[in-house]
């Protein structure tokens, strides 16, 4: 992975000296050639001038910056001023034959703030303001001595474990620190982490590096934060790191033409593909995975998947070394669920179905969903690791999860009748068919457009026995006849039958006749309510009894019937009008 | 060359990747310095010895599993004391950070149930007495999987004497460094569906003093088949037909001032 981002990062031209900022002003005090203070200018920002500005972030976060240049407090310039003043000194005792500005003279900083506050005045209150020094005309970053000054600044990091070894990355022998990861999920700051005697010189024996692999890596990181990192469900991220086996130069370069052409280019690229129906996995609008995973089979990606705690990282999930195949099938997954799923609208036409991670995230992160925090995450990403990797995932671990929003949804009263529980049916099935599909080596499809029920029950991988199917029939029969109770009186009394789908083999039992007196009462028993009673009895019936199955999962082959009731009515209804409701 | 080959295997496994502390992932397989390190355990050298005695040895490793991971959050001792000193400590009174932190958890990623098949060459007197040991199913210290918590099983496979191979093209049931591939045809039969290859970072040789000497990329199977390559440098072949990469002893490779 590091070499990966080294591989990157020297591909990208080397190490960038500054950090990428954005403002909407630049405010410059300018000096002449012998430091002497002249006035406040302003420019509107620019980012192609970024390397003028010379922006580089501290590693701890005082002072802000390594150099003069730092966002304006406009609250409280000195503040700021005092901060540039801080950084310009560290930089001169690394340079002593940098000008000695006037910056340091803290009786002129009411006279240099003011001058701020005049040249920013009528900024809008929400706009940032950069704020940087010039010397003699010249912007930071065009100024060689302050360049190397800056330079010699990067190398005092981790001095505490230097020493002359091997670096981890790049094989070469030279100085290298044990204290300089570009990632703080390496940290030496505990003694434990030290290997080896706690002693924190020794520290390089673990994780030798040296300083230019280390600028390399922070280069190929930050292009990789800025242009490679896709949301993935809900305040998950993940950054996505190409690497190759072998690293082949011809496929490198294409494929780093790719990650390196610029935003527009590439947005392009990807409108044209949606055009062709290859959809995203991610929710993330400018996820490049399809595009990507068009890519050939000697690259491979690594999923890192990063919490920050303030300045600490933790990693929750590392996928190493995805196929861009791998992307492929998943994709292609994607895509059989999204055509099983979809249903018909009365008027004919169809309602599309969009499966992507946040489906599955909203099953596997919370236990109760009006919780704060979720609680479940550990679970979500073992599901995510096993779709990349195919590691199988038993449907009996799954149906609990799924249960619980499905529950959920059926004892909120406000959710319940407005209908909501339909779609978390759909989606907790578009959840279960993906993971099978992705996890299974072989899940049996068959039929692409099921023309009779029969066929439609065998084109759904997760109905793969007759209890199944029978159930499935029987919670369709239910939906008819809470959609009927509805209309009839606006309201469905008949939930209270279904023990919040927590009922057991013989409450399922005990069901069937009395949904099918239920429609008969309301005069609604006819003969595609008859077909559905008497394929449900017969799949029953060849069922061994007792049925063997959990309590979770009788009652969710039962909701997906109930979900997916419009499929099962284009089975059984010839006429229009009777799948009203 | 005599190669001693035996079977190690637990139920968790973590050797812990060198950029990662307070997040600890784990290779997919024991790097040649652990192989060196478990060959110690069996042997009864202390730490201090068996990098030095192990160093004209041979060693290979075969993933025999597909690799699996599992991950879990791991209470720890928090273990900064007053002074930034280490002071392992579960009186709240003595710890050295703000909130007085008793424990810290840490997400750890661990190999499921792995299974490998290590190669340990040479001529020495030592391969003798491993094999003995291993007949006998017995060791001087226990074997573990990377962490002490972990413990490990081993079975003795065989002894096998190997043959130098010219460089061609072969199926390599060990896991091999990218370097040793042919710049032009290296992997060119061994992609076929099926295959997942890897490509990890390690150590490959330590010091006396554990200083890292070498680092390489190694390439593995991750479902643990052998892999058809084309490469440039000698490997063996056991009797079994098996063939196999061996690292060459350290010796060769730490400079005699070391």
């Amino acid at each position: 992975m590091l070499r990966a981002l080294r591989v990157l990062g020297v591909i990208l031209g080397g190490p960038l000296v500054y950090d990428p900022v954005k403002a909407d002003q630049v405010v410059a005090l300018e000096f002449d050639a012998q430091g002497r203070y002249l006035e406040a200018k302003i420019y509107p920002f620019n980012e192609q001038d970024l390397p003028r500005y010379l922006y580089k972030n501290a590693k701890g976060s005082n002072p802000p910056t390594l150099t003069p240049t730092l966002l304006l407090n406009r609250t409280s310039i000195q503040k700021s001023l005092k901060n540039a003043r801080n950084a310009y000194r560290k930089l001169r005792d690394l340079n002593p034959s940098l000008p000695d500005l006037e910056l340091t003279n803290e009786a002129l900083w009411p006279v240099m703030a003011d001058h701020i506050a005049q040249v920013i005045e009528g900024l809008r209150k929400r706009e940032r303001v950069l704020l940087t020094v010039r010397i003699d005309g010249q912007w930071m970053g065009e100024r060689e001595d302050i360049r190397q000054a800056l330079l010699a600044k990067f190398r005092e990091e981790g001095r505490e474990s230097v020493a002359l070894g091997t670096c981890a990355i790049c094989g070469e022998e030279k100085e290298v620190s044990g204290d300089i990861s570009p990632f703080k999920f390496y940290t030496i700051d505990k003694p434990g982490y030290v290997v080896g005697g706690f002693d924190k010189t020794l520290a390089y024996k673990a994780f030798p590096l040296c300083y230019d692999c280390r600028d390399l890596i922070q280069r190929g990181r930050q292009h990789v934060e800025a242009n490679l990192t896709f949301a993935f469900a809900p305040s998950i991220r993940y950054l996505l790191i190409p690497d190759f086996i072998f690293g082949a130069e011809a496929v490198r370069r294409d494929v780093m033409d790719i990650l390196i052409e610029d935003r527009e280019q590439r947005q392009q690229r990807l409108h044209t593909l949606s055009r062709q129906e290859v959809r995203r996995i991610t929710a993330d609008e400018e996820d490049i995975l399809d595009l990507l995973s068009q890519e050939r089979d000697v690259m491979t990606f690594h999923f890192l998947f990063m919490s920050r705690q303030q300045s600490r990282e933790a990693i929750d999930l590392y996928v190493q070394d995805v196929y861009p195949s791998r992307l492929r099938a998943l994709l292609q997954a994607k895509s059989t669920v999204d055509r099983i799923l979809r249903l018909p609208r009365e008027d004919g036409t169809w309602r599309e179905y969009d499966f992507t991670y946040t489906i599955l995230y909203r099953f596997f992160s919370k236990a109760d969903p009006n919780k704060r925090n979720p609680d479940l995450l550990r679970h979500f990403y073992d599901l995510v690791d096993r779709t990349f990797r195919v590691a199988p995932v038993s449907t009996r671990y799954l149906i609990p999860f799924l249960m619980l929003q499905i529950r959920h949804d059926v004892v909120t009263p406000d959710r319940r009748d407005q209908g909501l529980y339909r779609w978390t049916i759909l989606d907790a099935l578009a959840a279960l068919l993906f993971v099978q599909l992705t996890t299974q080596k072989e899940v049996l499809m068959s039929d692409q457009n099921p023309t009779t029920l029969e066929d439609f029950l065998n084109s759904l991988p997760a109905l793969d026995s007759d209890l199944k199917k029978g159930l499935f029939l029987l919670g369709a029969l239910t939906e008819r006849l809470l959609r009927v109770q509805s209309q009839e009186r606006g309201n469905a009394p008949f939930w209270k039958s279904l023990k919040s789908l927590k009922m057991t083999e013989t409450d399922l039992k005990g069901l069937l006749p009395k949904v099918r007196n239920k429609l008969q009462e309301y005069d609604r028993f006819r003969g595609g309510e008859d077909m559905l009673f008497q394929k449900a009895s017969a799949y029953f019936a060849q069922s061994p009894s007792p049925w063997r199955m959990s309590v979770d999962e009788l009652n969710f082959y039962f909701a997906l019937g109930m979900g997916l009731f419009p499929k099962v009515a284009q089975f059984i209804y010839t006429k229009k009008e009777e799948v009203e409701a | 060359m005599k190669v001693v080959v035996f079977d190690l295997w637990g139920d968790y496994g973590h050797f812990r990747r060198f950029f990662t502390t307070s997040s600890p992932l784990t290779y997919s397989f024991p790097p040649p310095t652990a192989v060196r390190g478990i060959v110690g355990a069996i042997l009864g050298l202390d730490k201090d010895e068996y990098l030095v005695a192990t160093a004209d040895l041979a060693v290979g490793v075969r993933v025999l599993a597909a690799v699996k991971r599992v991950r879990w959050g791991q209470n720890l001792i928090f273990t900064k004391g007053s002074g930034d000193k280490f002071d392992p400590t579960l009186f709240r009174d003595r710890k050295g950070d703000q909130n007085k932190t008793l424990r810290t958890q840490v997400k750890y990623e661990y190999l499921k149930a792995p299974r490998f098949r290590l190669y340990v060459g040479g001529d020495a007197v030592l391969l003798d007495e491993l094999a003995a040991l291993l007949q006998e199913h017995r060791t001087h210290y226990t074997v573990s999987l990377g962490l002490s918590e972990l413990l490990a099983d081993f079975a003795y496979v065989g002894t096998y004497t190997a043959r130098q191979l010219p460089p061609g093209t072969y199926d390599l049931s060990t896991v091999f460094p990218a370097e040793v591939l042919d710049a032009e045809h290296g992997l060119q039969e061994a992609l076929h569906p099926g295959i997942k290859l890897a490509k990890e970072r390690v150590a490959i040789y330590l010091a006396p003093d554990r200083t890292p000497l070498l680092y390489q990329d190694v390439v593995l199977d991750m479902g643990g088949r052998p892999v058809r390559v084309t490469v440039k440098e000698p490997v063996y072949q056991l009797d079994s037909e098996e063939v196999v990469y061996l690292w060459p002893p350290a010796s060769t490779r730490i400079p005699a001032s070391r």
